[in-house]
């Protein structure tokens, strides 16, 4: 299955290009202008990696990472920053972020981490299966607890 | 170039400021040194004055005195010889002659000497004249010695034309009266008018109740008895009297008992008062001296005092100078970390565009076939954007240079809503973005265009709007820039939302190295420097803040810099060439 990503940054065009990079690398990419816009999106969707810039008007980066944290706690979060803010980016990591770049980023520098954080979600989602599992085998009436 | 006032009267601030200095120190000498002189003097006149005429009035009363005793004592000395003597007889002239040769080499004055009946006969007389038996029955003098016993005669021309004074006086042999008359010459009077004096200062008249002068000692020019004033009883009159040059002396008089003669001590009052004068002229030298000593080092004082302030002015702009330059550092630091972000998106942009492009290409090649239709505009449309980008790059970098270069205050001519909103612009996005604030305009289209320097304006704006910000987040706000006409004035102004201020912090948030943010944010010299930036531009900043009601602050700019602020700031660029 493709790996399944959304990239959210205010700035239009720059979302634009990297889509269709993330596109032809062969992501399934959905794209948001807004914090706001991209946590309406993780309500609704699944994604395995969100790429997200730290700098956006209304909700910012960090608010929005937060949010999808808690909405839904797999989902990897890349963060991305236009200027040399380590704190934000180290905040960010602290919140749960799997990694933070610069822009502009070398795109295989950004195809790298993707995948990277794609595997451990894909990794993680599979630790639960067996745990679940194995709950299961220990006690079948759990089945009913989903 | 065109000259100021200052310049046409040919001095500079700092000549007016060591002449203002003179002036005033010369005022606050010169005003209570002549009133102390003055006073002194005056006080000194007067002692003077007061002096002179204790002394003339001393001198007339003592020679009063000497003169009543004078008299009192020749008539005593005349009564005890009529006792000690038994004269009243006839035949008693070989006596008379007797007692005259004793009597007058003891008291030089007696001229003669003679003997009268009851009738008025002179039966007895030793002297220089031709007097026995002549009957003075009908005279004043005889009737007057014979009611009251003493006769004291008026000076009158006697023997030789020397002043003379006749003595009179009564006794009895029984019950007959006889008479005993004496005449004196006045040489002792003079004397006695003329003693007790060292240098002759002052003549002395005796002068009778018809203005007659009858005794006059002395040496000085005679007085014309026409303006002399008689005194009352008793009294010691000082007064003035004319020579008979018109001189005018300075006189005391006083009548002597008899109340016939006036007793006047005359006194040229110029050789008293040269002590005076002589005064006066050494008050008027000190003072001239004090003047030019004050005069010179007040000069010299006022020319150091203005060479130090000189110097403290000078290092003061130059501290100035540097503080704007550090504050434009700091400003600079804070604008950068913005600036990188600015440039970074399009940068990433450009990257993403033109990997994009490179992508295509590099499937195509790989692919071995011709770019579509669909691919051709794609890589145009991504050419396109990278050049857009470019160009939004190239903005940036051209703000970051505007600001960074060194301060050239330039005035010149300014549409200053269209400063503002490009300031405006590029604040707006690292504001906004950052900081949840929105930043409203609110443009008056009726401001003309002003003369003044649009960099430093962008400055003192971008430091308001700074602060606007800091103050309103996180909470977010409203932050509004204004312009407006007013009176041949621009009002600019920059307000927000935020939590205002409280009197004592509105009256202090000019001040230098005065803030309300932690260490490490702030310096406090953003808004002591806007403050100085606008006075430099002729105008003023004020603010309006109330404790939760947030701030607002108003620059009010005049259409054009007064001519002193031009002149300045175009010498300093012609300086540099």
């Amino acid at each position: 299955m493709k790996p399944r990503v959304m990239i959210v940054d205010d700035e239009e065009k720059f979302v634009d290009y990297l889509s269709k990079r993330l596109i032809n690398n062969g992501y399934d990419v959905t794209t948001s202008l807004s914090g706001e816009d991209a946590v309406e999106k993780v309500k609704r969707y699944n994604f395995d990696v969100v790429i997200l810039d730290v700098l956006m008007p209304g909700l910012d980066g960090i608010e929005t990472l937060r949010e999808i944290k808690k909405i839904k706690p797999l989902t990897e979060v890349i963060m991305l920053t236009g200027h040399a803010s380590v704190e934000s980016g180290i905040e960010g990591m602290k919140l749960g972020a799997y990694d933070y770049l610069m822009k502009p980023c070398e795109t295989q520098e950004l195809v790298s981490k993707i995948t990277k954080a794609h595997d451990r979600k894909a990794d993680q989602e599979e630790r639960i299966r067996a745990a679940r599992v194995a709950d299961i085998v220990s006690s079948p009436r759990s089945v009913l607890k989903e | 170039m065109k000259p100021t006032k200052g310049k046409q009267l040919g001095l500079d601030y700092y000549q007016r400021l060591r002449w203002n200095i003179i002036a005033f120190m010369l005022l606050v000498v010169l005003i209570p040194l002549p009133l102390v002189a003055g006073t002194i003097y005056n006080y000194y006149r007067t002692y003077v004055r007061t002096t002179v005429i204790n002394n003339l009035k001393s001198i007339a009363e003592k020679r009063r005195e000497a003169i009543e005793v004078f008299l009192a004592e020749r008539v005593l000395y005349l009564k005890t010889l009529t006792q000690a003597l038994p004269l009243g007889e006839l035949d008693k002239r070989n006596e008379l002659e007797t007692v005259f040769s004793i009597v007058k080499p003891l008291s030089g004055s007696f001229v003669d000497m003679g003997l009268l009946d009851e009738r008025g006969v002179q039966f007895a007389y030793v002297g220089p004249y031709d007097l026995l038996q002549k009957d003075y029955r009908a005279t004043l003098w005889f009737q007057e010695v014979s009611r009251q016993g003493v006769y004291i005669s008026d000076v009158f021309l006697g023997y030789r034309n020397v002043p003379h004074l006749a003595i009179a006086v009564k006794s009895y042999t029984g019950s007959t009266p006889w008479y005993l008359r004496v005449t004196i010459n006045t040489d002792t009077f003079e004397r006695l008018l003329q003693s007790g004096q060292r240098g002759a200062l002052r003549d002395a008249y005796i002068v009778n109740r018809h203005k007659e002068i009858l005794v006059h000692a002395g040496t000085r020019e005679a007085i014309d008895p026409s303006s002399i004033a008689f005194p009352q009883p008793e009294e010691i009159r000082v007064g003035n009297v004319r020579t008979l040059n018109g001189h005018s002396l300075l006189t005391a008089s006083t009548w002597l008992n008899n109340d016939r003669w006036l007793l006047l001590v005359a006194e040229d009052p110029t050789s008293e008062f040269v002590t005076l004068a002589h005064a006066r002229q050494v008050a008027l030298y000190l003072f001239f001296t004090a003047f030019l000593m004050v005069g010179g080092l007040t000069y010299y004082a006022a020319r150091w005092i203005v060479r130090k302030i000189q110097a403290a002015d000078t290092e003061r702009d130059i501290v100035r100078e540097h503080l704007m330059q550090t504050s434009k550092l700091t400003s600079l630091g804070k604008m950068a970390a913005g600036l990188a972000h600015e440039i970074n998106n399009p940068l990433a942009i450009i990257s993403e565009a033109a990997g994009y492009a490179k992508e295509i290409l590099d499937h195509n090649w790989s692919e071995e076939a011709d770019l579509s239709g669909e691919q051709q505009c794609e890589l145009h449309t991504a050419l396109e954007d990278i050049l857009k980008e470019v160009y939004r790059g190239k903005d940036i970098t051209q703000r970051l240079l505007g600001f960074a270069r060194k301060m050239d205050p330039k005035i010149v001519e300014v549409d200053l809503n269209k400063t503002l909103a490009d300031l405006i612009k590029f604040y707006g996005r690292l504001a906004t973005k950052s900081r949840k604030v929105t930043i409203i305009q609110r443009f008056d289209r009726n401001i003309p265009v002003i003369r003044t320097d649009p960099d430093q304006i962008q400055q003192v704006v971008s430091n308001l709007v700074d602060n606007a910000v800091y103050f309103t987040s996180p909470k977010g706000g409203e932050i509004t820039v204004a312009t407006q006409l007013a009176d041949g004035f621009v009002l600019l102004s920059v307000a927000d939302n935020g939590p205002g201020m409280k009197p004592n912090l509105r009256a202090k948030i000019f001040d230098p190295f005065f803030t309300t943010k932690p260490v490490g944010d702030g310096t406090g010299l953003g808004l002591a420097i806007c403050y100085g930036i606008v006075q430099k531009l002729g105008g003023e900043i004020t603010v309006e803040s109330e404790e939760g009601k947030g701030s607002k602050f108003i620059i009010r700019l005049p259409l054009e810099p007064t001519e002193d602020e031009e002149e300045r700031h175009e010498a300093k660029s012609n300086d540099r060439g």
